[in-house]
């Protein structure tokens, strides 16, 4: 019994650390934009493909690998910012998400013909010998990605508290008009917000890829579990997304481990649907309205 | 005056000539409904490659009697709608002779119908049960159903005997469909199934699912899931440390998952179709030098590996030149050619078709593979 508790907490920080990390990418945007961004997952496989021809093909070191591949993919990020992003055109939010949709398939798409339709890993950075506790067990992996996830939430949600560009980007997100006339630069923290959660999203692709494999198509379904995690959380609330993320996954550990793995979908999303129902904008979002206005959704 | 009448004579010569030059080699046109893009644009990729190879090779040769082969390539997107539509296309506006295909065993369904009540020659190249159970008198395929798949390595299994499995499989049309056949047809052979869980494709972590089976009075574990699922399922495997023998669907059998799961994988075994391990097959196999010709020609034309979705597609095509040859283009007496198909030595396994099975393959089409030393390896 408290194997199967302990193996159920093992699982649940692994995935949970995954989906916090596309969960904070989907929140960080937000917050700065009120645009929610389809094509994070993509950001992620992208890292993940990106590291497999420069790390598993080439045996590029890690240390070069990995700025490579950050760099890639936040160029990437800061194209998309370029075509989705049009303040002073009368260009509804709804349009943007679109454009956020589309780009994820364009690049997936892209990624068909650079790459190709196989499933791909390389090797874990810690060898695959896992660890284990009271016969519980953990990949090495793991490890990583729960490091990485811990180090990335507590550094961004300190930049968005105590820097001032952290506090641009949410001025932006309050209201860009307002934070315009106080000589915040909003262009450029969008432009920095995009590519900060392009860099984010790949750093999650490099840490996950030894554990849950890339392939071209995996981006939107990242995306969407990361995008459910951080509506659960609040959305635009970093320590939000990343605690919803875990919310999402113990569920998820715990309804395999006592329910059945077939009932694991159904039991977790009836409590997030519960949970957005009493607390419509999630766990730790604002108690106001901020960013995404109802007219803006509406498209006026 | 002489001119213009001898221009006139000469171009109507010409005309002529041109006429009966077309007439002589009137090509014979086949239909190809495939998937070319959207997920599963490399299956239709590697058919129509294959087809396009083939059809140079035998026009090359003469064609059929002296008629060139031509291919009309329609891209279904891999939408059942769409598939209807264009199926329906080839039939009335491109007069096809015969049809090969859909891909997909979605797609497979809804045209069914239509090949039967237009009376179309087809070989489909998906591989649901369904395409030929019921049969349909027009309707053919070539890829292996999992039932055949399945009952090898339920087979096999008993006679290691194995006879108490934990099944797993994802919740998606290939696990369902491996599951399904494993229920149906374990008692048949005398197996009990003490653990059936399913999960999803998109799964992280299947540590608390294997870590349950443990617990369980299982002797060996079955896991039937495609994509990337399988190789999860293998690493994870090994991360609890289950003991039990482990085996995987025909899914498991592409190159990229040795490559994915590495050391993880040794010991696992599956059941699957000659196609993968041509070059293991023993020389005294028939198929053996047709498959690696295959695999050898592909990669010397295209660049890039075959697959298991082109072989499917060589299989059909050769099927159906056999049949032209012997019986024309006449719809009826074309489909009643491919229905006499007996011993046609292909990719897929030795095809026998008759008035009950449109199929055309047995278990015997299937072997036992297990990973040893990082390469697939044949299983007495």
């Amino acid at each position: 019994m408290l194997t199967d508790i302990l193996q159920a907490i093992f699982s649940a920080l692994t995935v949970g650390s995954i989906y916090a990390l596309v969960a904070v990418g989907v929140t960080l945007v937000y917050s700065a934009t009120g645009i929610i961004n389809f094509a994070q997952g993509e950001f992620v496989m992208l890292g993940g493909m990106i590291m497999v021809t420069l790390y598993g093909e080439w045996h590029w070191p890690l240390a070069l690998a990995v700025p490579v591949t950050i760099v890639i993919t936040a160029v990437v990020a800061a194209a998309l910012m370029k075509v989705s992003y049009r303040p002073g055109r009368s260009v509804s939010l709804v349009t943007v998400l679109i454009i956020t949709i589309g780009a994820s398939l364009f690049l997936s798409g892209s990624a068909l013909k650079v790459w190709d339709g196989d499933v791909h890993r390389f090797p874990p950075f810690s060898g695959d010998a896992p660890v284990t506790l009271a016969g519980a067990t953990l990949a090495p992996q793991a490890l990583w990605v729960m490091g990485t996830t811990a180090v990335v939430g507590v550094a961004l949600a300190l930049f968005l508290r105590f820097t001032i560009h952290g506090k641009a980007m949410r001025a932006c997100a309050i209201d860009r008009g307002a934070a315009a006339l106080l000589g915040v630069r909003v262009r450029r923290m969008v432009l920095l917000s995009f590519v900060m959660s392009g860099a984010l999203g790949c750093v999650a692709g490099i840490v996950i890829t030894p554990l849950t494999l890339v392939d071209y198509s995996g981006g939107m379904l990242l995306a969407i579990k990361g995008f459910a995690a951080a509506m659960l959380g609040g959305m635009g609330n970093v320590v939000g997304a990343v605690i919803g993320a875990f919310v999402f996954s113990v569920l998820e550990a715990f309804s395999v481990t006592f329910v059945s793995s077939s009932l694991k979908e159904l039991v977790t999303f009836i409590v997030i649907i519960l949970v957005l129902l009493f607390l419509p904008r999630g766990l730790m979002g604002p108690r106001r309205v901020e960013g995404l206005d109802e007219e803006d959704v509406l498209g006026h | 005056m002489l001119k213009t009448v001898m221009t006139v004579l000469a171009s109507a010569c010409m005309a002529l000539a041109l006429a009966s030059g077309a007439m002589a080699a009137e090509p014979i046109v086949i239909g190809v409904p495939v998937i070319f893009t959207g997920p599963g644009a490399f299956v239709g990729e590697a058919e129509k490659n294959t087809l396009e190879m083939l059809g140079e090779e035998l026009n090359g040769k003469g064609g059929v009697e002296g008629r060139p082969v031509k291919f009309v390539y329609y891209d279904t997107e891999g939408k059942p709608d769409v598939a209807v539509r264009l199926f329906k296309r080839l039939i009335e506006k491109d007069k096809v002779t015969a049809i090969l295909g859909p891909t997909a065993s979605w797609e497979a369904g809804p045209v069914k119908p239509i090949a039967e009540k237009e009376k179309m020659p087809t070989i489909m190249l998906a591989s649901a049960r369904a395409i030929v159970d019921p049969v349909a008198r027009w309707v053919f395929k070539t890829p292996a159903e999992d039932r055949i798949v399945v009952g090898r390595l339920l087979a096999h299994l008993k006679a290691s005997g194995l006879t108490q499995i934990a099944l797993a499989s994802s919740q998606d049309g290939f696990g369902d469909g491996g599951r399904k056949e494993v229920l149906e047809q374990a008692a048949e052979h005398g197996i009990k199934v003490v653990f059936d869980e399913r999960y999803t494709m998109e799964d992280a972590d299947l540590t608390p699912m294997l870590n349950k089976i443990k617990k369980t009075e299982a002797r060996a574990v079955v896991n039937w899931s495609s994509s990337r699922a399988p190789i999860v399922f293998a690493m994870n495997y090994k991360q609890v440390g289950l003991a039990l023998p482990h085996f995987q669907s025909h899914a498991f059998l592409a190159k990229t998952f040795l490559d994915a799961t590495g050391a993880n994988a040794e010991g696992i075994m599956a059941a699957g179709q000659k196609f993968e391990g041509g070059r293991l097959l023993p020389d005294a196999d028939p198929q053996k030098k047709i498959i690696t010709e295959y695999q050898a020609a592909y990669k010397a034309k295209w660049g890039k590996d075959a697959n298991q979705f082109g072989a499917g597609a060589y299989d059909a095509f050769k099927i159906l030149v056999a049949a032209l040859r012997k019986a024309g283009t006449d719809p009826e007496k074309l489909r009643a050619a491919i229905e006499e198909t007996r011993g046609y030595v292909g990719i897929g396994g030795v095809y026998s078709y008759s008035p009950s099975d449109h199929g055309g393959l047995t278990r015997d089409s299937v072997v036992m593979y297990r990973v040893s030393g990082g390469g697939w390896q044949l299983l007495k």
